[in-house]
């Protein structure tokens, strides 16, 4: 089994670029007709369904972008009756940048068929066991990698993040053969197994799928050789679905977009002007047969590139390469999306002065967040007591915000550089580019 | 007048403690005696001075973080067994101490244990009902 849906995966260019014409024409018209939202926008930049003709009128669309989704929550950009929608899935839990998106069984059916594609290009068959140790839940991580597993037939053992002993367990009782998970996750387990003595050689693991983060091609080669597997990466979007947007081959040298449900773009994330392909740029991404969210135009903030070069796993699908950065100051921190904007919201909650600096590192493969806080004068006394407990007391209300866990340090009133344009708020060791 | 204590936010970076004492000694003022309590992230400087409420102001004014608190202290003779004589009382009349430091007064004969109770009024009442003096300010500096 080397694709999940050769007719598709291995299509002429030629004859996926007539599919992609057919399916976003009939995708405009869905969501001009059925969504008020996107019709106000097209109409103010006066583009009806009839100008677009394929992918090369895309540009005349309005773009979308997170603020979009957040202004229309709960069901603002839903495209079809409530009704016909079978499941939710969320953002990570953040209560000012949720956001939800909804699913039919149709739009289901595809997403998990984009992971069983990833699955398979990642060696699975249906004689594989596969441990999915991503989040279950709101999460798209989960759902969408355990999905894909039934898909693909493989026996699926959904274990959910954490429990690092009884993962252990079960990948050495039942024989796991692929993991997927977070690559710092999967960075971790490879540790604790070394502590225990545990060779790679003494586990049935052959291949990974890794998302949610960004991680480096050293990471990589770490991870292959402490469990001693092939590691692919995984990318996608709650908003477009979920993982399984793009995946890699066995080539390990991008992830091919699945070109015939997501067409993908490259603007200039100032002047929103497309791209050639090969450009570094922002990626945007129009889904082309969904039913209850369909996303027009919508800018993930991910800066990366495309290429179209044959691949020797024979898939013509396009190419995105590892996102290489942001063009927001979004946070990817333990997989969990982070904006400093939030952590300010919680400061001023909670009485402190928005002064505050991010510290980003990584100890012993998972990320770390540190964040100095002013002291407010009048909280001050001649006790540590009260400063420990007000950290405490702040950890605990960030810990709510943003769905993990932040170390608090508070230190001394102005004590924290204010620069005269942006403040430098965050500071990131991780060095993932 | 009750002894003031100064506390002193510092943070855990080279020269804080040097700066305070810098301040301190070019403004006149008398350190008679100090502790530092420190974490990993920072420290509280407590320190009892010949004028506090300058101290901290000018401190303020360096942009330091300063303040002043009333704090007891209490005077035993320099003997052995004095402080351990105190805190058995404390100790009896169930009171406890968030933290205390001692000194020696100039002539040697008394020391003075600087004493942070957890309640205040509670501990002021065991030590006067056993007849434990309390230093006052004027008497710390007329020595």
């Amino acid at each position: 089994m080397r694709y999940y849906q050769p007719e598709i995966e291995t299509m002429r260019v030629s004859e996926l670029e007539a599919m992609q014409r057919e399916k976003l024409q009939k995708q405009v018209r869905h969501v001009y007709a059925n969504v008020p939202y996107y019709r106000e926008k097209m109409q103010a930049k006066h583009v009806t369904p009839d100008d677009i003709h394929g992918v090369e009128d895309l540009y005349k669309l309005p773009l979308i972008s997170k603020g979009d989704l957040r202004d229309t929550y709960p069901y603002g950009l839903l495209a079809v009756p409530l009704k016909d929608c079978v499941r939710i899935q969320s953002t990570s839990g953040t209560t000012g940048k949720r956001v939800i998106a909804y699913y039919t069984q149709h739009d289901l059916d595809l997403w998990e068929d984009c992971c069983a594609r990833a699955i398979v290009a990642a060696g699975g068959t249906n004689e594989d066991v596969c441990q999915v140790a991503y989040g279950y839940g709101l999460f798209t991580g989960g759902s969408g990698l355990h999905g894909g597993s039934h898909r693909v037939g493989c026996l699926t053992l959904p274990m959910s993040s954490g429990n690092t002993d009884r993962q252990i367990q079960f990948m050495l009782d039942l024989k796991a053969t692929i993991l997927c998970c977070t690559p710092s996750y999967a960075a971790y387990i490879g540790e604790v197994l070394h502590e225990r003595g545990i060779k790679p050689e003494d586990i049935c693991l052959k291949a990974g799928i890794f998302g949610a983060e960004p991680w480096t091609e050293e990471m990589r080669r770490e991870i292959e050789a402490s469990l001693g597997i092939h590691a692919y990466d995984i990318y996608g979007l709650t908003e477009t679905s979920g993982p399984g947007v793009a995946f890699e081959c066995a080539a390990q040298n991008g992830m091919h977009i699945c070109e015939d449900h997501f067409v993908a773009e490259i603007i200039d994330p100032e002047t929103e002007e497309v791209l050639p392909i090969g450009s570094e740029g922002e990626l945007v991404f129009t889904s082309l047969d969904k039913e209850a969210f369909p996303l027009l135009r919508y800018r993930t903030r991910d800066i990366c590139r495309l290429t179209r070069e044959k691949c020797s796993c024979g898939r013509t699908h396009i190419k995105m390469c590892k996102p290489m950065g942001r063009s927001d100051d979004m946070m990817i921190i333990r997989g969990v999306n982070v904006f400093p904007s939030q952590i300010e919201t919680v400061l001023i909650n909670e009485g402190y002065s928005p002064n505050y600096q991010i510290l980003l590192d990584r100890a012993h493969n998972t990320d770390t967040l540190d964040i100095n806080v002013e002291l407010s004068p009048e909280w001050f006394d001649d006790t540590i007591k009260n400063i420990s407990m007000r950290e405490k007391n702040l950890e605990a209300a960030l810990r709510t915000m943003l769905g993990i866990g932040p170390k608090v340090h508070l230190v001394a009133p102005k004590s924290l550089v204010r620069s005269e344009g942006k403040a430098v708020r965050v500071i990131d060791k991780r060095n993932l580019q | 007048m009750p002894i003031k204590q100064l506390n002193i936010f510092l943070e855990n970076k080279n020269g804080s403690l040097a700066k305070v004492t810098e301040i301190l000694g070019k403004e006149g003022i008398n350190i008679v005696t100090m502790v530092l309590a420190d974490t990993a992230d920072y420290g509280i400087l407590r320190l009892i001075v010949s004028d506090t409420e300058k101290a901290v102001n000018v401190l303020n004014q360096h942009g330091i973080l300063a303040k002043a608190t009333g704090i007891t202290v209490i005077r035993m003779q320099h003997v052995r067994g004095g402080l351990d004589a105190v805190l058995r009382i404390m100790q009896e009349e169930n009171i406890s101490i968030e933290y205390l430091y001692a000194f020696v007064a100039v002539s040697g004969r008394e020391a003075y244990a600087v004493i942070r109770f957890e309640d205040k009024d509670a501990g002021l009442h065991v030590l006067e009902k056993n007849n434990i003096p309390l230093l006052t300010e004027a008497s710390l500096f007329e020595d």
